[in-house]
């Protein structure tokens, strides 16, 4: 990955390797290029102090330039290795991994929605089968009502019948007892009105006769 | 009243207050056939380094736990991270947009070989641009020597990616944008556009060591003007001095603003710009 950089950070150092390797007497004429200098900077006395022609390219901007190349060479080694590489790739997975969750974030919303809508259509269902369900309720007490109602007055029309028979069987039976008294005080009557002597046997037939008239009547 | 550009360039000295130790006189590191010069701007590369790695090697370490980072100081860096990817990075050289989820997630960029390259590119420019805000120190990037190496790096990243992506040859023909000419015209007009399309690439690409530099380097200058008024004019009677010296804090503070408002500025271009290259060599015309 960096060894594209490799060759222009060389081809540079070679390049002021080779500017800045001046003879012994270089140096010499870069402390009597800067007396001038330093003499202009009086507070400064006696300092090799720099050039006062900023762009000009002498020892001392030679020597900055290599030591400038030397740490640059040495912050990027450093920054790319335990710094910066590890930073971009980093970044990036940080990246995908944001991506990755609005992603799932998306889908779950989806399918939150997609349940949301299923339970709102179960939530419609169910109360059109409440509904229903009430509605066969209520049909079904209502037939149960009335059929309740119909067996009760069934019951009721059973026991009012039985009743009447009844009624009309004591109705029977009390006539004729009535009619079986009335015969035998009627005859009774007769007999101590004719001053005559009748039999049981004779009694009883009478008696029947009597009540066979009485039914007829 | 001193030059003020030297106190926005680089030496060989730290110059600090008194009860800090006065003047820090920075040695030379012999190698045998060269006597290396240790300078300020150096020293201060390192504070850089050191800031950025004791930043991000503990951000890293959060962010690869897969949780997001608590706390203003690690957003705020995580901020500066996405933002340079996304709004920066990826649209300069892929042309997408900077929307990262969705169906691009996970999805193997062009731009992601280059991410850490840029980002390291963006801090080391902003730090060793923020240097400059502290008192006693100052911005390297105000040195043509560190913005123009960063210049050269930029150049070179960019052209071996446009050689790696057309070859050698297609990727230098390929910088004459495609016309419709009629015949014979461009034989003629081709290898003129050709000529000027080299001059313009490096042009394009030299400017961006001269941009960076000229921002923090007249800056720092314009700062130490206004500072320099102050020293100026305790020779003039107590009220001019105290209005002269009013107006220069005053306008240190407002330009101060403007700096810190730069640094990030310059920064930000220099990154942008060099991803656009990138993206023009990756994606000719």
């Amino acid at each position: 990955m960096y060894r594209i950089f490799l060759f222009p950070i060389f081809t540079v150092a070679l390049m002021l390797f080779t500017a800045g390797q001046t003879p012994a007497a270089g140096t010499d004429e870069r402390v009597s290029a800067a007396e001038p200098a330093a003499a202009a900077v009086a507070e400064h006395g006696e300092h090799a102090a720099a050039s006062s022609d900023p762009l000009s390219f002498d020892s001392l901007k030679r020597d900055l330039a290599v030591w400038s190349l030397v740490i640059f060479l040495i912050v990027f080694g450093i920054l790319a290795k335990f710094a910066f590489g590890p930073i971009a790739k980093a970044l990036d997975a940080r990246e995908q991994a944001v991506a990755d969750q609005i992603a799932a974030a998306g889908k779950a919303n989806e399918e939150a929605k997609t349940i949301l809508t299923q339970y709102h259509q179960k939530l419609a269902d169910s109360k059109d089968e409440v509904r229903q369900i009430i509605e066969t309720a209520k049909q079904d007490a209502e037939k149960s009502a009335a059929g309740i109602i119909a067996k009760a007055h069934g019951e009721a029309d059973i026991l009012q019948q039985r009743a009447k028979k009844e009624i009309e069987q004591a109705t029977v039976n009390a006539l004729q007892s009535i009619a079986e008294k009335s015969a035998s005080v009627a005859t009774r009557l007769a007999g101590k009105l004719i001053k005559a002597e009748v039999r049981p046997e004779q009694h009883k037939d009478l008696i029947e006769a009597a009540l066979n008239d009485f039914s007829r009547i | 009243m001193s030059d003020p550009a030297s106190h926005a360039q680089d030496a060989t000295y730290f110059h600090l207050p008194e009860f800090l130790g006065g003047e820090i006189e920075l040695p030379k590191i012999p190698l045998g056939f060269y006597d290396f010069q240790i300078t300020k701007y150096m020293v201060i590369e390192i504070f850089v380094a050191v800031c950025l790695v004791a930043v991000f090697v503990p951000l890293a370490k959060r962010i690869v736990t897969g949780q997001p980072p608590r706390g203003r100081f690690w957003n705020l860096f995580e901020v500066f991270l996405l933002y340079i990817r996304d709004q920066v990075v990826r649209p300069c050289i892929d042309g997408t947009g900077s929307h990262t989820t969705g169906s691009h997630a996970g999805h193997k960029r062009e731009s992601d070989k280059y991410l850490p390259f840029l980002w390291t590119l963006f801090f080391f420019i902003l730090f060793c641009n923020l240097f400059g805000m502290l008192p006693w120190m100052g911005s390297p990037t105000g040195s043509i020597a560190v913005t123009g190496l960063l210049a050269v790096i930029a150049f070179l990243t960019v052209t071996i990616t446009g050689i790696k992506a057309h070859g050698g040859v297609g990727y230098w023909l390929g910088l004459v944008p495609k016309m419709d000419l009629p015949f014979g015209l461009g034989y003629i007009l081709k290898p003129m556009l050709f000529v000027i399309e080299i001059v313009a690439y490096l042009i394009k690409h030299g400017v961006l060591a001269i941009r960076l530099w000229a921002n923090m380097f007249a800056g720092h200058v314009v700062l130490a003007v206004f500072l320099g008024f102050i020293g100026a004019a305790m020779t003039l009677p107590l009220l001019l001095c105290g209005t002269v010296t009013g107006l220069s804090l005053f306008m240190s503070v407002a330009l101060s603003f403007l700096e810190l408002f730069v640094a990030f500025l310059q920064a930000y271009i220099f990154v942008f710009l060099t991803s656009l290259f990138i993206g023009g060599a990756i994606h000719q015309h």
